[in-house]
Formats: C-alpha cells, structure tokens, sequence
C-alpha cells in the first residue's frame, strides 16, 4: 500500500510503478472486454440470456402499460433467420382490437388483421456492451476482492434501474408515437420523453458505466492514490 | 465558493466531472445542437474522411453525413461522431481542480486536434472494412468506434496530467 501522507510520483519507482499500473490496467481491461463480447457471442449464451431477458422486457411493460395490450414477438433477418439479439414489444389498444376481432367473427373470415403496433430492443447494444464495458473496468482495476465486489453490485444495480427506466421510456414514447388511444403524449412532455429517449444511446450508457466506475470502483483502486498524488503535486 | 473548497481536489474533480458531462449531454442532444450544428459536424467529417480516402486512391463522394463509392457506402451519426469521447477528454481537462486556464487550453486544443484526427481515420477505416471485411464492420463500428475511442481520450487525458506534473517538476 502506497503511504497517503508522501506523493507517491517522488521517485522515478513510483512514476513506473503507475505506469506499469496503467498497462497493466488497459491490458485486463482489454482481454475482459474481449472475452465478455466473445461469450455474448456464443450462441448458447446469447440465446438463453435472451429468453430470460425478453421475459423480463415483457413483463416490466405489461406491469407498467397494463391498460394496453403488450407481448413480444421475434425478429426475423432478410434472409427469413430468426434474430436472437433483437425482439420486438408488440402493443395495440385492447378495445380496438376486440372489436376488430368482433368484426372478423361476424363476417365469418378466418383471417383478422388486427391493429397492433411494435418497437424493437436490440439486447447486444442496448445491454451486453455497455454490460461487459462496466465489468471490464472494473476487474482492470487493481483493488481488494470485497470492495470490488461491493463495487461491482451497486454498478450493476443502478445499470439495470437505469435499463429499466430505458425500456419503459423507450415503449412509453413508442405507444404514444403511434396514437392508439392510450398513453398518449403532447407538447412538452411528448418533446421531453423523445429528448430523453434519444440521449439514452449506447454512448451515453458506456459514458454512465464510466462515471459508475470513477464513483463505486476509483475511491477504492490504486489510481485513487495515484489522483491524490498528482493533486498534491499540482498544488505546490 | 468556500463550500466549493472544503470539498478534497478528488471530490471537486470528479463532481465538476459529472456536472459538466450532464451539461454537455443536454446540449448534444437539444434541438439546436442537432439542428444546427450536428449536420454541420457531420459533414465536415465526411468531407476530411472522403479526402483521406481519395488520396489513398479510393474512388468516393461524399455527401451530406455520407461517404459512398459505387461498392459501398457509410454515413456518419450521432453517436458515432466521436463527439461523446471528446467530451469525455474535454471535460476531464476542464473539471480539473489546481490547474490554471493558461495550462489547460494548450492541452485541451491538442487533445481535441488529436482526438479528431484518430477520428476521420476512425471513419475513413471504416469504409476500408466495410468495403473489404464487411463481417467485421459491425464490430469495429461499435467496439472501435465507442469503447477504444472512449479508452483512448482517457489515456490522453492521462497523457496531459503527466505533462503537467512534468512541468510542475521542472519549475
């Protein structure tokens, strides 16, 4: 453990130290990142993570859109192959599809097409890389097993409510989008969930995993002595 | 501004961090700045892009956020504009507590220089792998474009602090 009371970047060991320290950093961090990509990946994985994943995208909507008719549905290719990493939430408004159905019955067809809508979630750029860029920084970053840990599950924590809060945005603004009668938007809330929705991109979500990193992981790492020395270098 | 103060360097830099990226956030993404200065940004960036790729020989157009050939075509967007990674390095030098105006400018011209220029050949080498490996266009264009672009404005930054203690030391 480095000594809080002397700058660390006194002697030219230290000053290597870091930089070895820093190396080493970019060196886990990038075959971390590389693994977890490579098992998002694997067909296996991505296909179980997936389901589970579309079951809980489904649920939070229904439990949070009950007054409009919401599942999920595939997404198949150009090719016609069904896409694992991509699901549409597939809504309409209960009362008009009821009566479509009605209609259907009455004049005896055996096909109905029914009004529904959909939006789609691709889960690869949505979650799994700003997932496996918060673990990477992470298990980079030279600190105790617990805190890590600690660290790690509050991260992760925050990145799922956050996901969460993405979701239901993202499906709110979408139903509203396509006026079916139920949970509609205007004027500046309308401005103000589209605003919202589009800064939740994959940048800003790697930018928050980041800022998840400097608040549960850097107090705890070396590079947090490493900032105090530079600080109290730059202030003489 | 005293209670500014009591707060340790760590904490004011990386508050200051947070404020200022949540600034720059809502700004990226306002009606203005996408109105009016992304395509702008846009096309200035498909322009240098299409220049490196005609010196090197490449027959491309460019047009609006497009870059295209008659075998292949890539359009710049929001997000993939390298603007997010900049921020990330621009904010880090701006939130940092002790160091004077007159320290950080030089830092943060040369910082952004750098970042865009990694930047166009960022683009430009995305239509070489679109055009050559196109099975490994999705990858770079995500991992590439977001991960190690973020990566390597932090290191920069790390880059500029060394360069400022350097300079502290020799004084």
């Amino acid at each position: 453990m480095v000594d809080l009371g002397k700058p660390y970047f006194k002697t030219q060991t230290n000053q290597l130290k870091m930089r070895n320290e820093i190396i080493r950093f970019l060196i886990l961090f990038g075959f971390c990142y590389a693994f977890c990509i490579l098992l998002f990946q694997n067909a296996a994985v991505y296909k179980s993570l997936n389901a589970k994943l579309r079951v809980a995208i489904t649920a939070l909507d229904k439990s949070f859109f009950s007054k409009a008719e919401i599942s999920s549905q595939d997404v198949y290719d150009d090719q016609n192959k069904k896409d694992h990493n991509r699901m549409y939430i597939v809504f309409g408004n209960p009362k008009t599809i009821k009566i479509e159905m009605e209609n259907a019955r009455r004049q005896g067809l055996n096909e109905v097409r029914i009004s529904t809508y959909s939006a789609q979630f691709y889960f690869f750029q949505m979650i799994y890389a700003p997932l496996a860029f918060l673990l990477s920084l992470f298990v980079g970053t030279k600190m105790p097993w617990k805190k890590m840990m600690k660290g790690l599950a509050y991260s992760i924590l925050i990145f799922t409510l956050y996901m969460g809060i993405k979701v239901l945005l993202y499906t709110y603004f979408s139903i509203s989008n396509e006026r079916i009668g139920l949970y509609e938007l205007s004027g500046w809330k309308e401005q103000f969930v589209s605003f919202i929705v589009s800064a939740m991109s994959i940048g800003f979500s790697m930018v928050l995993c980041f800022c998840l990193w400097l608040i549960f992981g850097l107090r705890h790492s070396s590079f947090y002595q490493f900032l105090q020395s530079i600080f109290s270098q730059i202030s003489k | 501004m005293n209670f500014w103060k009591n707060f340790s360097p760590i904490a004011r830099f990386l508050i200051a961090f947070c404020i200022v990226l949540g600034a720059f956030y809502a700004f990226y993404y306002s009606g203005f700045y996408t109105t009016y200065i992304m395509p702008r940004i846009l096309n200035v960036q498909a322009m240098l892009a299409n220049n490196l790729l005609k010196l090197m020989g490449h027959e491309t157009f460019f047009a609006n956020d497009s870059i295209a050939s008659d075998k292949f075509r890539v359009s710049i967007k929001s997000g993939c504009d390298g603007i997010e990674a900049t921020a990330v390095f621009v904010t880090a030098v701006l939130a940092m507590p002790l160091v004077s105006w007159r320290e950080k400018w030089p830092g943060l011209l040369t910082g952004v220089l750098v970042l865009s220029i990694l930047n166009i050949l960022r683009i430009a080498g995305l239509y070489l792998a679109g055009l050559y490996w196109p099975s490994l266009f999705e990858i770079l264009h995500l991992h590439g474009g977001v991960v190690i672009f973020l990566m390597f404005s932090i290191v920069l930054w790390l880059i500029w602090v060394n360069r400022i203690l350097k300079r502290r030391q020799t004084n």
